[in-house]
């Protein structure tokens, strides 16, 4: 998004872009005010994603960097319909980092319908297990917790207390009490986050050692923010 | 002694447009074409033909492989130099009253003229040829990555997506260069433990990882970096060095921030009244990266000076020779600690020479001539090389891990981009069973699986939840899933009702084009 091509574009939908991005319009309506306001956001947007970037990130996206700001629409992606979702039950789950994970999941037509009732008494949870759920299927008090969601989310990130551990997703339905599992999700071991340490060697040892000496810094640590859990507009 | 084994990975992902006149992303590929792939090359030849002795490793990534020999992009690729001759031309006519301005004006033109001539006469529009030929040399050893550079982490839960990733990439390489790759480059370093079955499956060696993904393996790594890690079954896991990596890598602390050396932000495209670039834009009002740019990185802040390569090249000789000395320093101190000779593994994305830092074929040059000229205590190697020297190493199972933002996969999946996941993984189940249900077919139908699979694979290339993460280029990128998507799941159906609409069929297929010898049924192990 250029200063021309948002010179070029009726002054209504300049407005509605710059509200979107966050500005008060207050009853004035100046082109040349709304202009510089989204192109002083996107500048700043660019500079925060560059911030969070790693190195190996930002020489990566420099290969794609050739217009200044957003790039233009490439074409309407309604001619591309994709499934809102697929008429199946399926619970995925996914590593992220050594204590996040993400799943996403699916339910077919009748199952979908149980958890859409509107009752006080009926609850969906995820309920996180740690290691892997007994072919059996109890769940087991010990070792999970329940994350409570709503019948229209089909996606989350969820929080795993120990890296270098295994867990498994079960997507539950509670009605008064009785849980009944509607599906069972593939289990993930999280990554580890530190070095092993060396028992036969001292710390200072250690600190000597010129085969681990490295800027901790440098190496990569967990990410200890909250994903954002957004469903971006128009990306789905 | 210890080695020194230099890894460039060259990758970008399949664009390629017939339907339209010029189209905008693929100017990636011809600016790669142009600042990267053509410098580097044009250095190991010249290295090569002057009796230098080095040796370096390219993972040469199939769909870029796959756009080299694409006779449509090598035809836009001579237009666009001959665009980017006219803008040169008209750029020394402007700035004719400013000398220092007008001297880079030149310089760039020599540079286009130089591609333009180097693609079509040396290269015969194809640098497939000239890789091939440097691997038989012996200067070079080609790998391959996965077939459209999927993030395999992701994947996990659909082995034959994997599978299928690995397998199409080897066979793809094998028609590149008419021979086998030696190793195998893991997209964005992306690992997750089990990785190595597939790699193993296929008779691949080796693969490399970011330095933690070796320093948390599930036993302690005797060696550090500094010695591969053989995973449970006898693969070979290389760990990248992080102290070189950061003088080459980072732009705040590394070379490539030198105040001195070129400025990738700024460009005539920005700068320069939008009447005056109209012929050369793609498109009216939308302002594009030319290339050409006038000005030093010079330091924080919007004003910059202008680029003075006489001060870069001479910067770049103290750099190019304190990388060595200090690699040569490095060997040294770890020699000491081990017990065999370290082997320090330096991997880059190739685009980092030459496109986001100007001088890095240079600096590249000068390195590896440095390199070879000879030191007692450092070598240059390949990973292939000091495995053969070195056949017994430490066996424990690396890390999950990749070189992205916080090292693990946190750039792939994420707010932005983890909507496509549901779809991918999806239609990798409906892969196997199309391959299952028609094991047998010939014609038409088998068109229509292969087609398919192609745009299967192409649906899981790492670029697009990566653009959709950095935000540049996002349309692009939604568009580029959400197509290849929808072209599966509507070959799919169709498959199905057996009932394919053949002039829509016929378009994605002449489109969509890569891997003429793809085999749909790969995916099944």
């Amino acid at each position: 998004m250029t200063r021309e091509s948002l010179q070029s574009i009726p002054l209504e939908e300049l407005a509605a872009r710059a509200r979107s991005e966050g500005y008060d319009l207050n009853g004035s309506v100046d082109r040349a005010a709304l202009t510089e306001f989204i192109l002083e956001t996107l500048t700043e947007r660019a500079r925060e994603r560059q911030e969070e970037n790693s190195s190996s990130v930002r020489v990566e996206g420099s290969k794609y960097e050739i217009v200044e700001g957003e790039c233009p629409e490439s074409v309407n992606t309604d001619r591309f319909p994709i499934p809102e979702r697929y008429d199946r039950t399926k619970i995925v789950f996914m590593v992220r980092d050594p204590h996040w994970a993400f799943a996403y999941w699916d339910l077919e037509e009748k199952a979908r319908e149980k958890t859409q009732v509107d009752e006080e008494s009926r609850q969906l949870v995820l309920r996180v297990h740690e290691g892997e759920i007994p072919y059996s299927g109890k769940s087991e008090d010990r070792n999970s917790f329940d994350i409570p969601i709503q019948p229209g989310d089909s996606r989350w990130y969820i929080y795993l207390p120990e890296p270098n551990r295994s867990y498994t997703l079960e997507l539950v339905l509670i009605i008064d009490d009785k849980n009944t599992r509607l599906a069972v999700s593939n289990t993930i071991r999280t990554p580890r986050d530190s070095l092993i340490p060396n028992a036969a060697e001292s710390h200072l040892e250690a600190s000597l050692n010129p085969l681990f000496d490295f800027d901790e810094s440098y190496l990569a640590g967990s990410s200890g923010d909250i994903p954002q859990r957004i469903l971006a507009a128009g990306s789905e | 002694m210890g080695y020194l084994a230099l890894i460039m990975h060259w990758h970008l992902p399949y664009v390629r447009h017939p339907e339209y006149p010029r189209f905008l992303e693929e100017d990636w590929y011809f600016e790669a074409m142009s600042e990267t792939y053509i410098p580097l090359l044009t250095v190991f030849e010249r290295l090569y033909s002057e009796g230098v002795a080095y040796r370096i490793t390219l993972s040469i990534s199939p769909t870029l492989a796959e756009m080299f020999r694409d006779e449509l992009l090598q035809s836009r690729y001579l237009a666009y130099v001959d665009r980017m001759i006219e803008l040169c031309t008209l750029e020394i006519r402007r700035t004719r009253d400013e000398p220092q301005t007008n001297a880079l004006a030149r310089m760039y033109l020599e540079r286009y003229r130089g591609c333009g001539r180097a693609f079509r006469e040396r290269y015969q529009c194809n640098p497939l040829g000239a890789l091939a030929r440097l691997q038989k040399n012996g200067v070079v050893d080609l790998i391959c990555s996965a077939a459209t550079h999927c993030f395999l982490p992701n994947f996990e839960v659909v082995p034959q997506a994997v599978r299928a990733q690995v397998a199409v990439a080897v066979q793809a390489h094998l028609r590149n260069f008419g021979a086998y790759p030696k190793g195998f480059w893991l997209p964005e370093c992306g690992y997750f433990p089990g990785v190595e079955e597939y790699l193993k499956e296929q008779s691949l060696p080796y693969f490399f990882l970011e330095t933690h993904g070796i320093l948390y393996a599930d036993e302690r790594p005797r060696r550090g970096v500094y010695a591969p890690l053989y995973c449970p079954n006898r693969v070979a896991a290389f760990g990248r060095d992080p102290e070189s990596a950061r003088l080459v890598w980072s732009s705040r602390d590394g070379y490539p921030g030198d105040p001195v050396y070129r400025d990738f932000y700024r460009d005539i495209g920005y700068d320069l009244p939008l009447p005056y670039l109209r012929t050369f834009l793609p498109d009216e009002g939308v302002r594009v990266s030319t290339g050409i740019k006038y000005h030093a990185v010079t330091g924080a802040g919007d004003r910059k000076l202008l680029y003075n390569p006489a001060a870069a090249a001479k910067k770049l000789v103290e750099h190019a020779n304190h990388f060595v000395a200090s690699r040569i320093n490095q060997a040294i101190r770890l020699t000491m600690a081990m017990d065999q000779p370290p082997l320090i593994v330096c991997p880059f994305d190739a685009e980092l020479f030459g496109h986001w830092w100007f001088e890095g074929p240079e600096w590249l040059e000068m390195v590896l001539r440095g390199l070879a000229e000879g030191s007692e205590a450092l070598r240059l190697t390949t990973p292939g090389q000091y495995l053969s020297a070195y056949p017994e190493q430490q066996v424990a199972r690396p890390c999950f891990s990749s070189w992205g933002n916080k090292g693990y996969a946190e750039v792939w999946l994420e707010g932005s981009n983890d909507w496509i996941y549901r779809h991918l993984h999806q239609q990798a189940f409906r892969m196997r069973e199309l391959a299952e249900r028609f094991p047998k077919e010939k014609g038409m139908r088998k068109r229509a699986l292969d087609q398919a699979f192609r745009e299967m694979l192409l649906a899981e290339a790492s670029d697009w939840a990566f653009i959709m993460k950095t935000g540049t280029m996002v349309p692009y990128a939604v568009r580029r899933s959400k197509e290849h998507i929808y072209n599966f799941s509507r070959i799919y159906d169709s498959l199905m009702a057996n009932n394919m609409p053949q002039e829509w069929f016929a378009q994605v297929e002449s489109r969509n084009n890569l891997f003429a010898e793809i085999d749909y049924r790969c995916c099944v192990a």
